[in-house]
C-alpha cells in the first residue's frame, strides 16, 4: 500500500461523510453529521484542516456555491470525493475487512 | 447582513489579519453560519464568546497567509543577507573586527555593571515577606547633633511583641568582633560571628539543612553552621552534635543547625550563628550603650510613621530612666535642651542602600555609586554603538554597488532596510556571544575589582540568556538602524555610474556629531576618574593630626588579663620599638558617648569618648595646645579630662586648664580640664571633626594596645617578636592584630574601589572610542588616497598633509570639550557632596583630562594618517 492513499482515523471520517453528504458536503454540515452520527463533537477548524489537506491530497474537490444569507452573504465551499479519494477508501476499507477477517476466533475467546 | 454587527469585532479583526484572503469567504461563513445559529440557540453572549474561541481555533497554518506561498523565498532571502553579511564582513575584516570588538567590550561591560545592580537593589528581598521585615533603629539628636543609629538595646524585640500587637514576630542579633573559634588542636580567627534569638529562623528564610529551625538557636552555647563551614572544619564528616569553643579554650558551642550559605545580596551575613542566650551580658536590661539588631515583623497594613509614635512609649518606659541617671536631668529638662531619641523603623530592603546609620551590620552600599556604574555601562555601550553607525555609514560607499544591483533586479528600500538591520543584528549577536565569554573570563577580575562577592547565577538562567538575545537585537537595531536608512537610499542609477558619495556631505554632520560624544562622553569620565582618585588619595594621605604610619595595633588585650603591664614592659625592651600604649578605641573605629557638665550650669555637653594611657598621646603624635597630658607624675590625672579643640570650643572657654566639670560616668566627682590637644580626624573624612574627651584608664583591658615600631627594615622581625611575647603571656592564644594605616584605609574601601572601577571603565571607553576613531580615519585616508596622491605630486608638505587628514578631530575634540566640562563639574560636585572634607576644584584636571585625550587620540590616529600622508603617490596613482 502506497503512503500516497494513507489517510488518517479523522481525515477517513470527514471523506466518508463528505460521501454521505453528497452535494452538500461543507464544513458546518460535515461537523454537524460527524456529531449526529458519532456523538463526537469537535471544533470546525479540525474539518477545515482535514478537509484541506484531503483535498491537496487530490481526494477531495471542491466548488463554491451562491452567496448564502444565513452565512451573512458568504459563499460556501462544498467538497466531493474524486475518484482518487474513493480509491483511497476502498483501500482503507479493503484493509481493514482483510486485518479482521485475519483474525483468529481463538483471539476472541476469553472466558477460557 | 443584519447579525453582522453582533460579530465581536476585535477577534474578527485578528482573523481577518491572520487568514489567508482566498480562505476568508469560506471559512468566515461558516463561522458565521454557526455564530447566528448559536445567537439564536444559545444567546448572544455565549455566542461570542464561543466565535471567540472558534477563531482561536481556526489560528492554524493552515489558515495561514503568506508562509506557504512565501516560506521557501523567504528562506531564501535569509540565506543571501547572511552570506552576504558573511562575505562582507570576511572581505573588511578590520571594520568588522573594531565594530565586533567594541560591541563585546561594551556589552561585556554593561552585563557586569547589570548584574552588579541587580545584586545591589535586590538586597535582602529574598525573604519571603520582605515587606514586612523591619529592622527598628534609633536616631538621635544630642544637642542638636543628628546621630542616627541602626541598633537598639537588646530588650527592644521582647517589649515590642509583648505590648503591640501590631508585632506578629522580633528577633534581635548581637554582632561580634574577631573570635577565637578551635575545633581540636587548631584555631582561627573569624570574622564577623553573630548570635541570634531562637526566632532568627522564623523571621528570616534563610534555609536550614539540617536541625530544626524553631529549637536551633534556643538553648545557650548553640550555635548554626553554614554549609561551606562544615567543609571547613568537619570535611565531609556530620556536624550535627559536635563542638566548636569559641574564644575561651573552655568555652564550647554545639553544632544544632547547618544552613545553606547566605546569598551574596543580604545585609545579614554570617558564616557562625549563635544562640543570643549564651551570654549573660548580652541579655541584661539595660537601654543605653547596649547595641544589638532588632527586626520585627508587622502585620499587613500597619502605618509606620504612627506605630514609629506609638512606640515612643518605650522611650519613656525604658531608654528615660537610664538617661535621667546618666546625666542627673530630668528626661523633660533633658528633652528642653534640645535632645532626643527616637525609634524608627526601616524596611529591611531599604537597608542596604538607603541606611545612612551608624553600626550597619554590613557597610551600606551608596546609590550614587550605582548611579555612576549604570550611566557608565551605558555610555560605554553607546559608545561601541556610535562606533557601528559610524563606521557603516563611512563604509556605505562599498556596499553602493550592491545596493544598486539589488535595487535594478527589484529589491525595494524596505527589504534593503531589512536587509541591513539583519546584517547589524548579526553583528550584534556575534558580539553578545564574545561578550558573553568575555564576561566568563573576566568575572573573577570583576568580582576582585568591586571587591565584594555578586551572583552570576541569574546570567546563566532562562531570563539571562533570553535578555542577552534582547540586548542583541536591541543593539542591533540601534545601531543598524540609521545606517540601514542611508544604505538602502542610494540612487541605482547614480551608484552604478560610479557616483557614489562615500557619503561625506549628506551624513558627515552626523557623524561629527557622534564622534563629539564620544569624546564629550570619554573627557567626562576622564575628568569623572581624577576627581575621585584626586579625593580617594587626599584623604589618605591627608595629614589627619594623628600617626598611622608603622603601628601595629593589637587586638583583644583582654587575653593578657593581668599580664597586660608585663607584656607593654615587655616589648618596650625591643630596641625596634618606640613606645606602646592602649586605648579603648582608635581612629576610624567606634566612640562612645559621654556627657559632662560645667559644674554649676545645668547645660549637658555629650562628646565622643576615648580612655587611654599615658603613652597615647606619643604613639598617635598628637599635638598638645594648651596644659599638658596625662602624667604619673600626677595621681590626680585619674579625676582630670584632656578635650580637642572643638570641645573646648564647645564648652565656649578661651582658656579651659583647670576649668571643674561633672560627668555622670565618673559618679558627678568634680574633674579638671587639664589639656587641649589639637583637633584630628578621628573619624573618617565623611564627617567634620566632633569633640572628643580623653580620660585616664591604665588597666583598660578592652580595646586596642598600639606599638609604635620605629624601625622600618626589620619590621617582620619586630612583629614575629611582639607576637611570640603576646603568645607566652596570653596563654598560648594567636595574636590578632593590624597595621593602623591599613586599617584605616578601609573607612574609604567603597571609595577606592569605585576610583578603581572608574579608572578600569574610563579606559575601556577611550579605547572603545579610540578604536572607531582608527577606523574612521583609515577609512577616509583610504577614500583619499588619490586626493593625497595628487596634493604630494603637487608639492604638498607631509605636515600639511597629516593636518588635512586629523585637523577634523581636533575641531571635535575642542567642541567636545566645550560641552563636557560644565557636564563633568556638575556630576563630580554632587559626588564631592558626599564628603565633609573635600578637595578643591582643579582647573589642571579639566586642563588635563582634555590632553590626556588629544594625545591618546594623537597617537592612535597617528599611524594611520602619518602612513597615508607618506604614503608614494605613484602607488595610489598609477593604476588611472
Amino acid at each position: 500500500m502506497g503512503g500516497r492513499t494513507q489517510l488518517g482515523e479523522f481525515e477517513e471520517i470527514v471523506l466518508l461523510t463528505v460521501g454521505v453528504l453528497y452535494e452538500d458536503a461543507y464544513a458546518v454540515a460535515i461537523n454537524k453529521e460527524i456529531a449526529k452520527q458519532s456523538g463526537r463533537s469537535v471544533n470546525v477548524s479540525a474539518v477545515h484542516k482535514s478537509l484541506y489537506r484531503l483535498e491537496k491530497k487530490g481526494m477531495l474537490e471542491s466548488q463554491l456555491t451562491d452567496p448564502e444569507s444565513k452565512r451573512g452573504g458568504k459563499r460556501k465551499r462544498v467538497f466531493s470525493i474524486t475518484p482518487f479519494g474513493k480509491k483511497a477508501l476502498d483501500e482503507a476499507m479493503e484493509l481493514r475487512t482483510s486485518l479482521r477477517n485475519q483474525i483468529h476466533e481463538l483471539a476472541f475467546k476469553w472466558d477460557k | 447582513m443584519s447579525g453582522f454587527h453582533q460579530i465581536p469585532k476585535l477577534p474578527h479583526r485578528f482573523f481577518k489579519w491572520y487568514c489567508k484572503k482566498d480562505l476568508y469567504e469560506e471559512i468566515h461563513g461558516d463561522l458565521e453560519e454557526y455564530f447566528y445559529e448559536r445567537v439564536n440557540e444559545k444567546g448572544l453572549k455565549k455566542a461570542q464568546r464561543m466565535y471567540w474561541w472558534d477563531v482561536i481555533k481556526c489560528c492554524q497554518p493552515y489558515a495561514w497567509k503568506g508562509l506557504e506561498s512565501q516560506t521557501n523565498s523567504n528562506i531564501a532571502m535569509f540565506k543571501n543577507f547572511y552570506y552576504t553579511t558573511i562575505r562582507n564582513l570576511l572581505k573588511h575584516k578590520s571594520y568588522f573586527a573594531i565594530n565586533v570588538l567594541g560591541l563585546s567590550v561594551g556589552i561585556a561591560c554593561l552585563v557586569f555593571i547589570t548584574l552588579f545592580l541587580i545584586n545591589e537593589l535586590s538586597y535582602d528581598r529574598f525573604h519571603s515577606n520582605y515587606q514586612s521585615i523591619y529592622r527598628v533603629g534609633n536616631e538621635a539628636v544630642i544637642r542638636g547633633e543628628p546621630n542616627k543609629q541602626a541598633t537598639t538595646s537588646g530588650p527592644m524585640a521582647q517589649i515590642l511583641l509583648d505590648n503591640y500587637p501590631e508585632a506578629i514576630k522580633a528577633t534581635r542579633i548581637h554582632a561580634s568582633g574577631q573570635l577565637l573559634i578551635g575545633k581540636g588542636g587548631k584555631k582561627i580567627n573569624e570574622e564577623g560571628i553573630l548570635f541570634a534569638s531562637e526566632s532568627f529562623f522564623d523571621v528570616f528564610d534563610f534555609h536550614l539543612l539540617k536541625g530544626d529551625p524553631e529549637t536551633a538557636l534556643k538553648h545557650p552555647k548553640s550555635m548554626v553552621i553554614s554549609e561551606s563551614y562544615v567543609k571547613k572544619y568537619f570535611g565531609d564528616g556530620d556536624p550535627m552534635g559536635q563542638k566548636l569553643s569559641v574564644d575561651e579554650d573552655t568555652t564550647f558551642y554545639t553544632i544544632t543547625g547547618v544552613v545553606e550559605d547566605v546569598p551574596a545580596n543580604s545585609h545579614i551575613k554570617f558564616n557562625l550563628l549563635g544562640s543570643i542566650s549564651s551570654n549573660k551580658r548580652w541579655n541584661v536590661n539595660r537601654w543605653v550603650g547596649t547595641s544589638q539588631h532588632t527586626y520585627v515583623v508587622l502585620n499587613e497594613g500597619v502605618d509606620i510613621p504612627e506605630f514609629e509614635k506609638k512606640i515612643h512609649q518605650v522611650f519613656y518606659d525604658h531608654m528615660a530612666p537610664e538617661i535621667e541617671y546618666y546625666t542627673g536631668l530630668k528626661i523633660s529638662e533633658w528633652e528642653a535642651s534640645g535632645n532626643t531619641v527616637e525609634f524608627k523603623l526601616k524596611p529591611i530592603a531599604d537597608i542596604h542602600l538607603k541606611s545612612d546609620s551608624l553600626g550597619e551590620l554590613e557597610p551600606s552600599g551608596n546609590i550614587a555609586h550605582l548611579y555612576i556604574y549604570g550611566l557608565i555601562g551605558v555610555v560605554i555601550l553607546f559608545i561601541a554603538v556610535f562606533n557601528f553607525i559610524n563606521l557603516a555609514t563611512a563604509h556605505s560607499s562599498t556596499r553602493a554597488k550592491e545596493v544598486g544591483i539589488r535595487k535594478v533586479i527589484g529589491s525595494n528600500k524596505r527589504t534593503l532596510v531589512f536587509q541591513f538591520l539583519f546584517e547589524s543584528i548579526l553583528i550584534a549577536s556575534i558580539a553578545c556571544s564574545v561578550g558573553l565569554v568575555l564576561v566568563m573570563i573576566l568575572k573573577p577580575y570583576f568580582i576582585s575589582l568591586i571587591g565584594k562577592e555578586i551572583s552570576f547565577s541569574i546570567l546563566y538562567s532562562f531570563y539571562g540568556l533570553g535578555t542577552l538575545l534582547l540586548l542583541a537585537i536591541v543593539v542591533g537595531l540601534l545601531a543598524g538602524f540609521y545606517p540601514s536608512f542611508v544604505l538602502s537610499s542610494f540612487k541605482p542609477v547614480a551608484v552604478l555610474k560610479g557616483k557614489a558619495q562615500s557619503g561625506r556631505n549628506s551624513i558627515g554632520w552626523l557623524r561629527n556629531f557622534l564622534v563629539t560624544i564620544q569624546f564629550a562622553t570619554s573627557i567626562i569620565i576622564i575628568i569623572g576618574t581624577f576627581v575621585v582618585y584626586n579625593q580617594v588619595n587626599y584623604m589618605t594621605s591627608k595629614n589627619l593630626g594623628f600617626d598611622k604610619e608603622q603601628t601595629l595595633v593589637i587586638q583583644r588585650p583582654d587575653w593578657l588579663k593581668s599580664n597586660l603591664e608585663v607584656f607593654k614592659q615587655e616589648i618596650r625592651r625591643n630596641p625596634n620599638v618606640n613606645q606602646v600604649a592602649n586605648s579603648e578605641t582608635i581612629p576610624g573605629k567606634n566612640y562612645e558617648i559621654r556627657s559632662y557638665r560645667k559644674v554649676d550650669a545645668a547645660e549637658t555637653f555629650l562628646f565622643l569618648n576615648n580612655q587611654v594611657t599615658y603613652e597615647h598621646m606619643e604613639v598617635l603624635g598628637l599635638e598638645l595646645v594648651a596644659g599638658r597630658f596625662f602624667s604619673k607624675e600626677f595621681p590626680s590625672d585619674s579625676n582630670a579630662v584632656v578635650i580637642n579643640e572643638s570641645a573646648a570650643e564647645a564648652f565656649g572657654y578661651d582658656d579651659p586648664i583647670g576649668k571643674p566639670l561633672t560627668s555622670a560616668f565618673k559618679k558627678d566627682r568634680p574633674i579638671k580640664i587639664i589639656g587641649v590637644i589639637k583637633d584630628y580626624q578621628f573619624e573618617s573624612l565623611h564627617k567634620a571633626t566632633a569633640p572628643l574627651s580623653l580620660e585616664l584608664d591604665q588597666s583598660n583591658n578592652s580595646g586596642f594596645i598600639s606599638v609604635q615600631i620605629v624601625n622600618s627594615e626589620n619590621i617582620l622581625e619586630t612583629v614575629t617578636y611582639i607576637d611570640e611575647t603576646y603568645r607566652k603571656l596570653a596563654g598560648d592564644k594567636p595574636m590578632q592584630s593590624f597595621f593602623f594605616d591599613e586599617e584605616y584605609e578601609r573607612l574609604y574601601k567603597t571609595e577606592v574601589s569605585t576610583a578603581r572601577v572608574l579608572v578600569i571603565f574610563a579606559s575601556i571607553s577611550v579605547f572603545i572610542a579610540c578604536i572607531g576613531l582608527i577606523g574612521l580615519i583609515t577609512y577616509s585616508a583610504a577614500l583619499r588616497r588619490k586626493e593625497i596622491g595628487i596634493r604630494k605630486v603637487l608639492g604638498a608638505a607631509t605636515s600639511s598633509l597629516v593636518k588635512l587628514l586629523s585637523g577634523n578631530v581636533v575641531r571635535l575634540i575642542i567642541i567636545a570639550t566645550v560641552i563636557s566640562w560644565p557636564l563633568a563639574y556638575l556630576a563630580t560636585d554632587y559626588w564631592l557632596q558626599n564628603f565633609a572634607d573635600r578637595i578643591e576644584l582643579n582647573p589642571w584636571i579639566y586642563l588635563g583630562s582634555t590632553i590626556c585625550l588629544v594625545l591618546i587620540v594623537g597617537f592612535a590616529i597617528s599611524f594611520q594618517t602619518i602612513k597615508a600622508a607618506l604614503s608614494n603617490p605613484v602607488e595610489s596613482l598609477r593604476d588611472e
